[in-house]
């Protein structure tokens, strides 16, 4: 989801037809800038250089699970129809890239899913596999960061990510945020009283992300074997490091 | 003399205004490693989409929906109907965005 104002103007975005490293690039039809998603921002054109402002409102579910939640939701519908046939699904199922192109960056495989964001214009990226029933990971700028993936859900379903500065831990099975002591509850999929900040971010291929944003930090688990691992800093589950780009 | 030192300083002018413009054309030019798939046009975005209510919508219960809450009214896209336009340029209140995916 994006903000459609910029600079003074309001514009339309559609997609160039184009791509960059296999990932999509918008124009806008007003000025016809090229936008990357990947790299969230105009990278050539009149509007070169604004940053893509991305609203952290979007979230992908079955159609069950969102009608039941918000029954009075619209639904788009186009020339009649609200919903069409899968038409990606060899995509998915293919461990080559679009168009078979490669990640350069070896560091995770080209087709592994991850979530991955910009923050204080650094890159980040972790596997979606690590995600599931919420981890925690500290940032460059201190703050830390909950990624949660619901066990065994679908490669459709969105990563949630929070950020917060008094960082999370994991009490009785319950993530918290410490300043607050709020929990997490995943059926709602957001903390008590809203009291972890809600970031954007992409479910994507590792490929996509890696090709478009080359200095990314990968944000790895510890493994359980590292020593000196105190369990009381990580509430006795898996830790989490940065693995800056080498 | 002034005359012509006035033309050809204008010329020069125009000359500088050709460049200027010329380089202005240079900022327009397509992104870096940028592949052009189809034309552009191909996949026509949404510009003014129209709704139904979910008790009117036909989608399957297990169809994947992009899903979004603003300014309290939620909406649905389909991911595929997504997938063939790419992006819905929509507005609800003040808030004008893009779905895209």
């Amino acid at each position: 989801m994006y903000g459609r104002d910029y600079q003074g103007r309001t514009i339309n975005f559609e997609a160039s037809g184009g791509l960059v490293h296999a990932s999509l690039i918008m124009q806008d039809q007003e000025t016809d800038t090229y936008w990357s998603i990947m790299e969230g921002k105009a990278v050539a054109g009149e509007l070169k250089g604004s940053e893509l402002v991305e609203l952290p409102y979007g979230e992908k579910m079955q159609w069950r699970h969102w009608k039941k939640k918000h029954p009075d939701t619209l639904v788009l519908s186009v020339d009649g129809r609200e919903d069409a046939s899968q038409s990606y699904a060899w995509y998915y199922g293919s461990p080559e890239g679009f168009n078979y192109v490669r990640a350069t960056d070896d560091r995770l495989e080209t087709k592994e899913p991850v979530f991955a964001f910009h923050r204080n214009d650094i890159a980040y990226a972790t596997r979606q596999k690590d995600l599931e029933n919420g981890q925690s990971f500290e940032l460059e700028d201190g703050a830390s960061i909950f990624l949660y993936r619901k066990q065994g859900g679908s490669k459709f379903q969105s990563t949630l990510a929070f950020v917060s500065e008094n960082g999370f831990e994991q009490r009785d099975g319950e993530w918290i945020e410490k300043g607050s002591g709020a929990g997490f509850d995943p059926a709602t999929g957001d903390f008590a009283d809203a009291s972890a900040e809600r970031l954007g971010g992409f479910d994507t291929f590792w490929y996509t992300w890696s090709l478009s944003n080359p200095e990314t930090r990968v944000l790895e688990l510890e493994l359980a074997t590292e020593p000196r691992r105190k369990p009381e800093q990580h509430g006795g589950t898996k830790g989490a490091k940065l693995t800056p780009r080498t | 003399m002034n005359l012509r030192k006035t033309v050809s300083m204008s010329a020069l002018g125009f000359a500088l205004v050709l460049l200027v413009n010329g380089s202005d054309a240079a900022v327009q030019k397509q992104p870096e490693d940028y592949e052009q798939i189809l034309p552009r046009g191909t996949i026509a975005a949404i510009n003014n989409p129209t709704y139904v209510p979910a008790s009117e919508a036909m989608v399957a219960p297990s169809s994947w929906v992009l899903g979004v809450v603003i300014e309290g009214q939620p909406r649905a896209y389909s991911l595929t109907l997504l997938n063939s336009h790419e992006v819905v340029n929509d507005t609800i209140g003040e808030t004008n965005f893009a779905a895209v995916w």
